[in-house]
């Protein structure tokens, strides 16, 4: 009988071993440990022998049955594992293929060029204000120091609805309307970006475009402090390269009034292109608020000083992403526009 | 404003290069745009003589001259018309060089060799505008001499880009202090002098202003028996290097002085002027008069006139003169007119009548009222010495009024204090200097400064802080960050739009920036009736074209021009969003601008290459105004029927107007096919319209007052048959109210309306979710709850149970 059972485990090693899938596997155990397999029934046959051999062999079949369990387990690891193996290796795919395409969204330029200034100006303490882009003709030139018949109204050609109604020619006219509300109080620090319109139409000027302008008023504000914060402003837009140029000019809202350009960010001012030799670029206009501006508005000139500054956001775009048709910005192309 | 630099020369002695001047002024406010060099690049051109003239063998319009350059006998074909043997010309002879590159060869013109070339002004680069023919010199220019020396004219311009405060500066003696200024040189004004033999000028000539705001001062001064001729070659090259023609002496000295002085004369032919008198009056409404350059140009009330002693016009004042008055050949008595007109007037007057003179647009900008009489007396110095003749006695000077020169204070410290600067008095004082402005008393650091009456934009003590600052640079001004304590935020309104543009961008929508001016003809697109509301808008009264004439009430033109415009280019699929404003006229207010969201939705958008897409359709829109909702925390609008008359470019069966808190905010859904053929596009769309600020306005605060469920939701689903005209809302709506407050979610989870569903009938099938909060339900009563629902669905619309 221990013979018997030496040959069965012998016999079962094998088929186990030579087991192909995890069914015949399944199929082997049953054979062998299941209720009616060879061990059970060796077991059940254990009440023939006599007192002596039936504990010595019952030890015997018990042995072989834990260790045909244990072979039994172990190839079914192996199996299990081979099974996954083969699985996985059967799900794989073409990782080259693309993936699934969804919507894919995106902010216009000129409206990523005009938060990434406000955000600059927020960290500076700024407030944005708004305000309507049909205007007065009050506001709009006026209370900027352009009465009527003035000749710099030239410099700004407008359209309008009527002798007092027009369309804003520039973002100006929010200031005078945030200082008028708020005079006396101090200080005044506004960035007011929005749409505004002149009546030129060609390669370089659009009717609609938009500005950014900022104003700052508070006691013994200094053309020094406009320097440094728009040196700050174009560090953060152009990089921490730059370098600013001032060019004394003419704007009827500021005294002293400058023009600002930057060293060239494509050359770094050796002379390009994109900066036509020169090394810098025009970007903005700004100056020292003009003391009419500052009493039409409720402001004592002897008491505060300001300054302003108004920047072209299409200029901005262009410039920062290499944008070379200004029309591109308003004919709304898709392919233009998936660039942002 | 374009300035010879050998004229500045004049006036201050210049010891660097143009460009360099150029640079100095730029950076001192008076902008040079450009330096033009004239006669640099011209070599070997030389006075030629042309010694014989013979038809060319092979060309109508060709001839073949013989021509002597003084050395050698040259043959030259020639193409100008007024070649004649016997005239000096300017000879190219081979290896010269024109301007503007262009290089003289041995050539075969026609199949006759060409050994060079007569030239024109033009090609000289001595004068642009004569281009007509060869340029003839004067028969004593000596042959072989380089034309450049003969004609004198190598010069380098100066083109001015002047700042609308700095109309001093369209005068060279201007330009010429501004130099001396910023070079440290020193300004010479012109010498005039000369002797008066003629009458008393009392006893030749009258004078009446009728309206001193038309004209504030006229100084008249004649000359009598001048001999009209052609100017001396160095005035035509100062008038020829500032942008005029040459015409005569007379008429030459005139613009001279208007460069020079910034003073525009007129002369007049004095015994043309009937009276020998001049009128200056307001025109009347009617009135005509023939200008110089034989137009007859109508008058309106408003325009200065200049009438003589009848009262017939001889002159616009400022703008141009008339013909009957007119210089010529034959002229000998010579009015002079310097005079101080209105600006606005000749302004408009010049707008109106298209006439841009160099005269006018000094006027328009306001001269010197106190320099009249001394243009006039230079204009008599140089009349006598080029044209002969006798200078009347005196002038005559009708003014009501010139102006006192002004003082300005200028405080050190205030000066110091805008710029962030450290300056001395000193070094304030210093500036005063090199502009010449008259300093009459300094005291602790104030300077009381004489403004000259050349230099009316300095009014104000800003105005003088900036000459400091122009003339000492701006680089010197130090660059320092302004300390302050303010906190820097968006308003509550502000941020909120940007989360709403973020989340269009988010949500795979490319946005557009549009026109806020829009074609009247795009309502008939629209398919909006004639009394439409939209059609109600603000008009612009001088647009750049029609297409550009009206203020938007609505963003889909815009938005549909887009869609159009990327069709064409086969861009047919696209998602849009626009953020703007629409403007609506108000009777006697200011026009109402309000914000609002488009969205254009066109065709679909396809997944990739697994296939399958999602159309842009009514459901795709409104799944994205309730993602926007829901993602701002918006409670959901509410969706009515499209009103096809207010809405008529909307499908009507797939479109809705959207309601928050009872208030017509906007619509959405599919565009009428109709309009999608107007706008030519190839697929359908979708759009979205809506007002911004009620919309944001009903966005809430975070509320996170929440305990998660202690007990399980049983869920049950319902599935109904019936007519397929009872809103899916209406009847979740039921649901709801029938079951109570324990049916915590009615969701729709499928619409079947094919076979064996009858026509007209369709199946809803919804999960609904139960839930207490403090117990755990029992099956018995979510049964009883379900029935109630069942009948409820039946007795009200006739739904069966599916």
């Amino acid at each position: 009988m221990l013979q018997n059972l030496s040959n069965i485990k012998e016999k079962a090693v094998k088929t186990i071993k030579e087991a192909a899938d995890l069914e015949s596997l399944q199929e082997i155990k049953v054979a062998l440990l299941g209720k009616k397999g060879e061990i059970s029934q060796l077991s059940r046959s254990l009440g023939s022998l006599s007192a002596e051999e039936r504990p010595q062999m019952g030890q015997a079949i018990n042995q072989a049955k834990n260790s045909l369990e244990h072979v039994i387990n172990e190839k079914m690891a192996e199996l299990q594992k081979a099974a996954l193996a083969a699985r996985l290796n059967e799900e794989a795919v073409d990782i080259s293929l693309p993936g699934r395409e969804f919507l894919c969204g995106g902010k216009h330029p000129l409206s990523l060029v005009r938060e990434e200034i406000e955000e600059i100006f927020l960290g500076l303490g700024y407030k944005i204000a708004e305000g309507p882009q049909v205007e007065s003709d009050y506001y709009n030139f006026e209370a900027m120091n352009l009465p009527p018949e003035h000749p710099a109204r030239d410099m700004q050609d407008s359209f309008y609805f009527n002798e007092k109604l027009l369309l804003r020619t520039h973002t100006s006219p929010v200031q005078a309307r945030v200082m008028e509300k708020q005079a006396p109080e101090l200080p005044v620090k506004i960035i007011s970006p929005g749409v505004v319109y002149r009546r030129d139409d060609d390669a370089t000027h659009s009717p609609m475009f938009h500005q950014a302008e900022g104003l700052y008023i508070d006691k013994k504000v200094t053309m020094a402090d406009l320097k440094g914060t728009l040196l700050i402003m174009v560090k953060k837009l152009f990089g921490a390269d730059r370098e600013l140029r001032f060019r004394p000019s003419y704007f009827p809202f500021t005294e002293p009034s400058a023009e600002v350009d930057i060293s060239c960010f494509a050359c770094g001012g050796a002379g390009c292109r994109l900066c036509h030799g020169t090394g810098w670029i025009e970007i903005l206009g700004s100056g020292m608020v003009h003391p009419h501006v500052l009493e039409m508005s409720g402001y004592d000139p002897e008491l505060c000083s300001g300054f302003a500054f108004g920047v072209g956001l299409e200029r901005i775009a262009m410039l920062k992403y290499g944008i070379n048709d200004m029309r591109l910005l308003f004919d709304n192309d898709i392919r233009f526009l998936n660039r942002f | 404003m374009q300035v010879s630099y050998k004229w500045l020369n004049n006036y201050v002695k210049l010891t660097i290069p143009a460009e360099e001047l150029a640079e100095k002024l730029t950076f001192a406010g008076v902008a040079v745009e450009e330096v033009i060099k004239r006669g640099h690049d011209l070599k070997n051109v030389v006075v030629g003589h042309v010694l014989e003239k013979a038809p060319h063998p092979a060309s109508n319009h060709l001839s073949v001259c013989k021509v002597s350059d003084g050395k050698d006998y040259l043959t030259v074909v020639c193409g100008a018309p007024n070649v004649t043997a016997g005239q000096k010309v300017a000879l190219a002879v081979i290896g010269a060089e024109l301007p503007g590159g262009v290089k003289i060869a041995n050539a075969t013109l026609a199949g006759v060799a060409s050994q060079g070339m007569l030239c024109s002004g033009a090609e000289l680069g001595f004068d642009e505008n004569d281009n007509k023919g060869i340029i003839v010199l004067p028969e004593d220019a000596p042959l072989g001499m380089e034309i450049v020396e003969y004609l004198d004219f190598k010069d380098e311009i100066l083109v001015m880009d002047l700042t609308p405060n700095r109309a001093d500066c369209l005068a060279v003696i201007n330009v010429a202090r501004e130099a001396a200024a910023v070079t440290g040189g020193s300004f010479a004004a012109p010498m005039i002098s000369y002797i008066e033999r003629g009458h008393k000028i009392n006893e030749e000539m009258t004078i009446e202003v009728k309206d001193f705001a038309l004209c504030p001062r006229y100084v008249g001064r004649l000359i009598r028996g001048a001999k009209i001729g052609p100017s001396p070659l160095w005035l035509q090259n100062y008038l020829l290097a500032a942008g005029q023609r040459p015409i005569n002496n007379v008429v030459d000295i005139s613009n001279f002085v208007l460069q020079e002085m910034g003073q525009p004369l007129h002369t007049f032919d004095y015994q043309k002027l009937a009276g020998q008198k001049v009128i200056i009056r307001a025109a009347l409404d009617g009135e005509k008069i023939v200008t110089l350059d034989e137009k007859t140009r109508d008058l309106v009330a408003g325009d200065i006139l200049i009438c003589d002693g009848a009262n017939k016009p001889v002159c616009i004042a400022g703008v141009m003169g008339g013909l009957n008055s007119e210089v010529t050949e034959e002229t000998t008595d010579i009015f002079i007119e310097s005079a101080c007109f209105n600006p606005v007037s000749i302004r408009r007057t010049s707008r109106r009548l298209g006439l841009f003179s160099e005269a006018a647009s000094r006027f328009e900008k306001g001269i010197d009222r106190t320099g009249c009489d001394k243009a006039a007396r230079r204009a008599c110095q140089m009349i006598l010495e080029l044209a002969g003749g006798v200078a009347s006695q005196g002038l005559i000077d009708v003014y009501h009024e010139i102006p006192a020169e002004k003082q300005v204070k200028l405080r050190l410290d205030k000066l110091n204090e805008r710029l962030g600067s450290s300056y001395s008095v000193d070094a304030v004082a210093e500036v005063m200097k090199s502009l010449a402005f008259p300093v009459i008393g300094e005291r602790d650091g104030n300077l009381m400064v004489t403004i000259p009456s050349y230099r009316p934009d300095i009014t104000i003590e800003a105005d003088l802080i900036e000459e400091v600052a122009r003339l000492r640079g701006y680089d010197e001004i130090p660059t320092t960050v302004p300390a302050s304590a303010t906190q820097g935020s968006r308003s509550e309104m502000q941020q909120k739009l940007l989360c709403l543009r973020n989340f269009c961008a988010d949500f795979g929508l490319r946005e557009v920036v549009n026109y806020s001016f829009i074609s009247p003809k795009e309502w008939d697109k629209l398919l909006l009736s004639s009394e439409h509301k939209y059609r109600k808008t603000l008009d612009i009264s001088n647009p750049l074209s029609e297409e550009q004439s009206i203020m938007r009430t609505t963003l889909l033109p815009g938005l549909l021009g887009d869609a159009a415009r990327n069709t064409a280019r086969r861009n047919l699929d696209a998602a849009l969003f626009e953020i703007g404003a629409a403007f609506y006229p108000q009777a006697d207010t200011h026009p109402d601008e309000v914000q609002k969201l488009g969205v254009l939705l066109v065709g679909e958008h396809k997944n990739g290459w697994q296939g399958g897409s999602q159309k842009f359709d009514y459901f795709y829109i409104k799944g994205f105004v309730e993602q926007l909702c829901r993602t701002m925390r918006i409670d959901l609008p509410s969706f009515a029927p499209i009103d096809p008359e207010a809405a008529p470019f909307m499908h009507p069966g797939r479109s809705a107007r959207i309601r928050l808190d009872g208030k017509e905010i906007g619509y959405l859904g599919e565009l009428h096919p109709l309009v999608i053929e107007n706008y030519e596009l190839e697929k359908g769309a979708a759009v979205l319209e809506i007002e911004i600020e009620p919309l944001l306005a009903a966005v809430k605060p975070i509320l996170a007052d929440f305990e998660l469920p202690k007990f399980p939701a049983v869920t049950r689903d319902i599935a109904v048959i019936g007519s397929a005209k009872i809103p899916a809302e209406e009847i979740s709506e039921e649901i709801r109210r029938v079951a109570g407050p324990l049916l915590k979610e009615v969701k729709l989870f499928d619409l079947y309306d094919k076979l064996p569903i009858p026509h007209g009938q369709r199946s809803l099938a919804f999960s609904l979710a139960f839930r207490d909060n403090e117990r755990t339900l029992v099956d018995s009563e979510i049964n009883e709850i379900f029935a109630n629902i069942v009948n409820e669905l039946s007795s009200k619309w006739g739904l069966k149970l599916r």
